[in-house]
């Protein structure tokens, strides 16, 4: 046991270092000029060979590797070119609004997509079932961004149901003092009731677009691991006793289908903390990571980038890595399979 | 790739043979849309300030946009861009994953851990920001951007091709190949890839799919088709500070582009999965 | 009096393909009758409906049964459940991978509205460490083993009736000898009646009184084991007799 942890944690680390490595090459050895991407489309000649020395781009390549390595050794991502600050500092400053964003739609699309993925196998071939297969096609071939503007558009423009997309806040509410970084609890925190139902009512709709969005995949798999479940042999011997429905869809169905959503987890939380994240947080101009990562796109600010990508790569290489422990927990045949 | 979940090529949707032949001919309309309306109408490139952001009408099924164009013709425009470059890019990560992921399977061996190590790590990276990083470093182009989108797919097809030619290899005609004198090369070519490329292939309508929705969210984000040429993501994004102003058309045209084609996909995909097992 | 009796039974599939056709059983209380027929028979499928374990897609059409008199097939419509329970083939697969032995039997006695008997219900199977064969989860115990446990399940509900359908199928040949005594002993000690079904023609001459020998969802003979071995009347028994005889693997005594 302890031993196959040690394993995968080395695992992890090399996974770590490997993504660290070819994030430098990408970006060093890529027919682009770092230096003049910096310096931006209409720079001089001269003001590129400036970012050049600045930055120690006029090094050799090995010795540019083996400091960024350094670097990032002492958890050093950099110095943005934009902002002239440290990386990681921004990054940590923005980090809370991205978890609160995140963990709130994690927690959508895991609740959405088991309940719509169960009700799916329950009802299978009826017409739920085909309803629900719908949205999980309209889910999985939505642009985020586009869906975010049409919302955007029709719930707050139009019918003013939430609040406009700017920031965690509406106008007017001073931010809660910091204790978790999350607005919602803070506010709650201080008994500013006010404050937590406008941070709650800001929060809502970009947690339910990002969720809705991410638990398509979680249904798809929900539902195949639960017809599967429901047919199965030990299924059929708890019925053989006439077990009650309830009974058989929670012990016997559910506990064997939700195993594989473990593993989804760590690809939704891809999504709703990276990918679909850099695209919602710009439309909701939400103060988090990926709007950062935006705006270090948009002003071609690559080692705030470079930052930004390995502090996404570890943090996703720590999840799996985090999620293949807690499958280990929950299926007791693969802790055995590896003890023997 | 930038707004899907990559690696979620697992599970199914489970729809009739109706949707299916729905998709077929939605892709059908939307690339014969796209292939006749720019020859007879042309690319609606042409910017006129009077007609700026005219609500559809008859004149303007789809609008115009805030410099005047004709958003039909620009949303029939970019089918060329946006529907090749889905199939562009699914072919080649179906054609480079499956020979990798072959060659992987029938060496073993060294190159086989090799392989899978380099898979390990791109797959240690969430797809968009590997395409992110990838197109930032390269250069902000549509080229860059098609390519960013194959290298964050690779790895899965590999993965699945490997996982596939494992499963063919151990059958016994191919222990007659190689009793009878076929070279690994010679195997691996004649034998292992094409049983392999089997299932490969129907998950690649999949990635068209994703890659579509990807290749958008790059140039969405400036990073892929640069304006002026008419590309969906590149389209909302310029629509963006309209829409918030209430004239939704110039964006949301596009995106239901995406939405269609894009959706096509994922059924015929689902169909084509049925039929072949 | 008869225990189990099953009249006309017809099953279909969906679209109206006939999976079981007019089929009729008797079982008496205490007696084990065989139901003996190649893959896609119907054997399995008439054992499943009895208790109304179908896949779905498949169900009773037409037909009745009853047990111990009391009528709980009617018309094709299931009126209640009878007092039988059921041990499948492939026990391993047969019992819930993520609960422990111990809980999957207490969640039946929970069920059944009783406590605390788990472990004498184990012994009573000849399980002699209960307590460990409890604290297992069912991937870490043999096929013989976990097929013990259903049995002691399936007494646990006292039914009246047993269905067996091909439980020592894929075990090993001397822990099959043994699973087939435990049935025999365990039936014997409390009068349950069984229906056996196998493919097996050795199996059930070894175990059962009566037979009903069923080709393409028809039953083509129902009689006493001896006669139907010595004496097959039906030209389909006969040709299964002489191939079990000649591919007999050994599993007779």
């Amino acid at each position: 046991m302890l031993r196959s942890i040690g394993r995968r944690l080395g695992v992890a680390a090399v996974s770590i270092v490997g993504v660290a490595v070819l994030i430098f090459f990408i970006t060093q050895l890529l027919p682009g000029d770092p230096a003049r991407i910096a310096a931006g489309q209409y720079a001089s000649n001269e003001q590129v060979e400036q970012v050049r020395a600045r930055y120690g781009l006029d090094q050799p390549i090995m010795v540019q590797f083996g400091g960024y390595l350094a670097d990032l050794f002492r958890f050093d991502l950099g110095t943005s070119i934009r902002t002239d600050q440290p990386v990681r500092e921004e990054l940590l400053t923005r980090l809370p609004a991205t978890l609160e964003l995140g963990l709130s739609s994690l927690l959508i699309a895991v609740v959405l997509g088991v309940g719509l993925g169960v009700a799916s196998a329950v009802c299978r071939h009826r017409a739920g079932d085909k309803i629900i297969q719908i949205f999980v096609v309209l889910a999985s071939a939505t642009a985020v961004f586009w869906v975010a503007l049409v919302a955007i558009s029709v719930f707050v423009n139009r019918w003013g149901l939430f609040p406009s997309p700017i920031g965690r806040l509406p106008r007017g509410y001073p931010p809660p003092a910091h204790v978790t970084g999350f607005h919602v609890v803070d506010a709650l925190l201080a008994g500013d009731l006010a404050t937590a139902g406008a941070a709650l009512r800001t929060l809502l709709l970009p947690a339910l677009l990002l969720g809705a969005l991410a638990s398509a995949s979680i249904v798809k798999i929900v539902r195949s691991s639960t017809i599967s479940a429901l047919e199965s042999d030990y299924a059929r011997t708890s019925r053989s006793f006439g077990y009650p429905g309830a009974s058989i869809l929670v012990r016997d169905a559910l506990r064997n289908a939700l195993l594989p959503v473990i593993t989804n987890v760590g690809l939704v939380a891809g999504f709703v903390l990276a990918g679909g994240n850099v695209l919602i947080e710009q439309l909701f101009a939400w103060p988090g990571i990926g709007g950062y990562a935006y705006r270090s796109l948009q002003e071609n600010d690559l080692f705030a980038l470079r930052g930004y990508v390995i502090f996404i790569g570890v943090a996703y290489v720590l999840i799996n890595t985090l999620l293949e422990f807690v499958y280990r927990w929950a299926d007791p045949r693969v802790a055995i399979a590896e003890a023997t | 790739m930038t707004v899907t979940l990559r690696g979620n090529l697992a599970g199914r949707v489970r729809l009739g043979d109706r949707m299916a032949y729905a998709a077929f001919a939605t892709l059908g309309l939307i690339i014969a849309l796209g292939t006749v309306v720019p020859l007879l109408f042309g690319d609606g490139d042409v910017a006129r300030d009077n007609d700026a952001l005219l609500s559809p009408s008859w004149s303007h099924p789809f609008g115009t946009d805030r410099y005047g164009r004709d958003v039909l013709l620009r949303s029939m425009a970019a089918v060329r861009i946006d529907l090749s470059l889905g199939v562009v890019v699914a072919l080649s990560v179906l054609l480079i994953g499956s020979v990798v992921g072959a060659l992987s399977a029938t060496f073993g061996g060294v190159v086989d851990a090799v392989i899978m190590r380099i898979t390990d790590i791109l797959l240690a990276v969430p797809g968009v920001v590997l395409a992110l990083i990838i197109t930032a470093s390269l250069g902000k182009n549509a080229w860059f951007a098609a390519i960013a989108v194959i290298v964050a797919f690779i790895p899965i097809l590999v993965r699945l091709a490997r996982a596939k030619a494992l499963e063919v290899r151990s059958a016994d005609y191919i222990a007659a190949a190689r009793l009878s004198g076929a070279s690994t090369a010679g195997v691996a070519f004649r034998h292992v890839l094409p049983n392999a490329i089997k299932y490969p292939f129907v998950q690649s309508t999949l990635v068209a799919s994703l890659a579509i929705l990807d290749f958008a969210a790059l140039s969405f984000l400036g990073v892929g088709v640069q304006p002026p040429t008419p590309e969906w993501g590149a389209m909302i994004a310029e629509g963006v500070g309209d829409t918030l102003l209430g004239y939704w058309w110039p964006a949301f045209f596009p995106g239901l582009m995406i939405l269609l084609s894009a959706g096509s996909f994922q059924v015929i995909g689902d169909w084509l999965d049925r039929r072949m097992r | 009096m008869t225990l189990l009796s099953v009249e006309g039974l017809c099953i279909d599939a969906r679209g109206g393909q006939g999976i079981v056709r007019d089929v009729g059983i008797e079982v008496d209380p205490g007696e084990i009758v065989g139901i003996v027929g190649e893959s896609g028979s119907g054997k399995t499928m008439t054992a499943l409906s009895l208790l109304g374990l179908l896949p779905e897609g498949v169900s009773v059409v037409r037909g009745e049964a009853s047990l111990a008199g009391t009528p709980f097939l009617r018309g094709g419509r299931t009126l209640r459940r009878p007092n039988a329970t059921m041990i499948f083939q492939n026990p391993t697969a047969a019992l819930n991978p993520t609960m422990r032995i111990g809980a999957q039997l207490r969640r039946l006695l929970r069920f059944l509205g009783r406590k605390g008997e788990a472990e004498a219900l184990l012994e009573s199977v000849g399980i002699h460490e209960p307590r460990a064969v409890m604290a297992r989860y069912p991937h870490q115990l043999s096929g013989g083993m976990n097929q013990r446990v259903l049995i002691a399940m399936a007494i646990a509900a006292e039914p009246s009736l047993l269905i067996a359908d091909e439980p020592t199928t894929g075990l090993d040949v001397t822990v099959q000898a043994q699973i087939l005594r435990l049935i025999r002993s365990t039936v014997a000690a409390r009068e349950i009646g069984v229906l056996f079904v196998s493919h097996d023609m050795g199996v059930i001459a070894q175990m059962c009184r009566r037979v009903a020998v069923m080709y393409r969802g028809e039953v083509r003979e129902f009689a006493d084991v001896d006669d139907v071995f010595h004496a097959p009347r039906d030209s389909y028994t006969k040709e299964l007799l002489a191939s079990a005889r000649e591919g007999d693997d050994g599993s007779r005594p």
